[in-house]
């Protein structure tokens, strides 16, 4: 992370003291991002960083990631420096603490409310392609959270799975491991 | 550590028929590790196995086995199988300690395979798991699945010790009560005093721990005090619910008092609700001197079962009991009116 990222209060359209990146996606888009939120995609700080590149405001074109998914993950990046500058500054006082923490699980519950399965499974993959660990943290356990304890007609119609099981085959599974079941949410 | 496996450009304009073949298999892994870690009974984690063959390889996969928390071997003691047996077996050689404790447990006390059983919970134990170290040091205080004489003392105290450092509220309590009365070590009644108010302690900061947690808040309203007080810390005037048991106890208890397995003629389980040990052999655990009436595994059970219960109910039978080993006050500790415990031939 940039150093320089922490001491600034990171907003998206500041261009006074935070050089940007622009940023273009699959479909067209075009982001300006701020330098530190940029560098959290490691894909991007690598491309910088090992290959000694200047920095210069050419465009980037980011082959794998579309505008909705690319705009999510800025927003997410963004307060995410932003927790993390906040918790930094009030590291030592308890309830600050606290209070940091809360607020970013209420961000965070509000934040993967909002996406329907598929676009949360789009953002993972866009995720994945950046390489942003926290936010790629983030979103699986979101995903986990939203298979658990449902039936496994629910868990195919989430990843779109089919069923490769022969009758015997799923009739046999299902024997196995009938000592697991009691209580499964009905959807 | 992640392979990306890049995004085949014909996949199709909807897109979503091809998502799962897309999604590169560390990825799923990563998920069901999330999943299992956090599940919250077997089904979370079973379910997955069930929808087709690739999540059912996945699923079994080391690395989520290895990361399953606790209560995803929450099994209910009526639907225990031979499978259930494997499943167990699987995940505790793919590393998992709790699936290593479970089965020994298990296999110790419901199956009677003393070997197994123990030998699981040393697996665990050598990993520092701190409730497998508490357990061991039960089996050799009271000589479990062998006889009298099988009883070592000192390694009790020795394994209480290393589940104490490891902040074992239990076996703290154990511990203390070992030093007091000069049992399986040299006796030490200031040291025993000590491990007994580290033990509240201990209690005390993972109840406030549990209480600022956003999900009791919810789920609770302010407790009155007086109503459904538990744990020893009600000495205090804290009323609040006694930490969580293993599952696993949950299950021990089960098993025996529903029938499914069988106890054998005259053998008693331990009187604590939230232990469930059965005795391995006639006359195995100790009663309470006063009433007679019930028995503990070991003195942990003794306290907390004396303050969740016994304490209200407990009333000695005959007149001459009370000058055998009447309530013993250690009011300095917190554990004010222990009753002594005899084991009788």
């Amino acid at each position: 992370m940039a150093d320089d990222g922490v001491n600034t209060k990171v907003e998206a359209v500041s261009k006074a003291t935070t050089e940007t990146i622009e940023l273009r996606t699959e479909d067209g888009g075009v982001f300006d991002v701020d330098k530190p939120v940029a560098m959290e995609f490691l894909i991007l700080k690598s491309f910088y960083e090992d290959e000694g590149r200047v920095f210069d405001k050419t465009s980037i074109r980011l082959p794998n990631v579309k505008q909705l998914e690319l705009s999510k993950v800025i927003e997410y990046c963004t307060r995410a420096l932003e927790f993390g500058a906040k918790s930094a500054a009030a590291a030592g006082d308890k309830d600050a603490e606290r209070m940091v923490r809360q607020e970013r699980e209420g961000f965070e519950a509000e934040f993967v409310d909002e996406l329907s399965n598929e676009m949360l499974k789009e953002l993972i993959l866009a995720v994945n392609f950046l390489d942003i660990k926290e936010m790629l943290d983030f979103l699986i356990r979101s995903v986990a959270n939203r298979i658990r304890n449902r039936s496994v007609a629910y868990v195919r119609q989430f990843f779109d799975i089919e069923n490769d099981f022969t009758p015997q085959e799923e009739d046999q599974i299902h024997q196995e491991n009938a000592w697991a079941f009691e209580g499964v949410d009905a959807d | 550590m992640f392979r990306k496996r890049p995004r085949t450009p014909a996949t199709t304009l909807s897109g979503k028929s091809d998502f799962f073949d897309d999604l590169p298999e560390d990825l799923l892994v990563f998920i069901l590790c999330k999943l299992s870690s956090s599940a919250s009974s077997p089904s979370d984690l079973v379910n997955v196995l069930i929808t087709c063959k690739r999540l059912n390889r996945l699923g079994l996969h080391p690395l989520v086995l290895s990361k399953a928390g606790a209560k995803a071997f929450a099994i209910k003691a009526k639907n225990w199988s031979e499978s259930a047996d494997r499943f167990l077996k699987l995940c505790a050689n793919a590393g998992n300690v709790e699936a290593s404790y479970t089965l020994g447990m298990i296999r110790f006390y419901c199956l009677e395979n003393r070997g197994s059983g123990a030998s699981l919970m040393a697996k665990a134990a050598i990993k520092s798991h701190a409730p497998a170290l508490y357990s061991l040091a039960v089996i050799q205080f009271n000589g479990s699945g062998g006889s009298k004489s099988d009883k070592n003392l000192q390694a009790g105290v020795a394994l209480c010790a290393r589940a104490a450092f490891l902040g074992h509220v239990d076996a703290l309590r154990e511990l203390g009560h070992c030093f007091q009365d000069g049992y399986g070590a040299r006796q030490n009644i200031a040291q025993g005093r000590r491990f007994l108010v580290q033990a509240n302690a201990r209690e005390l900061a993972s109840v406030l721990r549990y209480l600022s947690s956003p999900a009791w808040r919810l789920l609770n309203p302010p407790c009155v005090s007086g109503s459904g007080c538990e744990g020893l810390l009600s000495d205090f005037g804290c009323n609040v619910p006694a930490p969580e048991a293993h599952p696993v106890n949950r299950f021990l208890r089960d098993w025996f008092e529903s029938g499914t397995g069988g106890l054998s003629e005259g053998l008693r389980l331990c009187s604590h609700g939230g232990c469930g040990r059965p005795e391995t052999r006639a006359h195995e655990f100790r009663r309470c001197s006063v009433c007679g009436m019930v028995n503990y595994c070991s003195r942990g059970c003794q306290a907390l079962d004396w303050k969740l219960r016994h304490k209200a109910e407990c009333m000695p039978i005959e007149r001459w009991f009370d000058e055998v080993g009447g309530a013993g006050d250690n009011g300095a500790d917190g554990d004010g009116g222990m009753v002594e415990v005899e084991e009788i031939e």
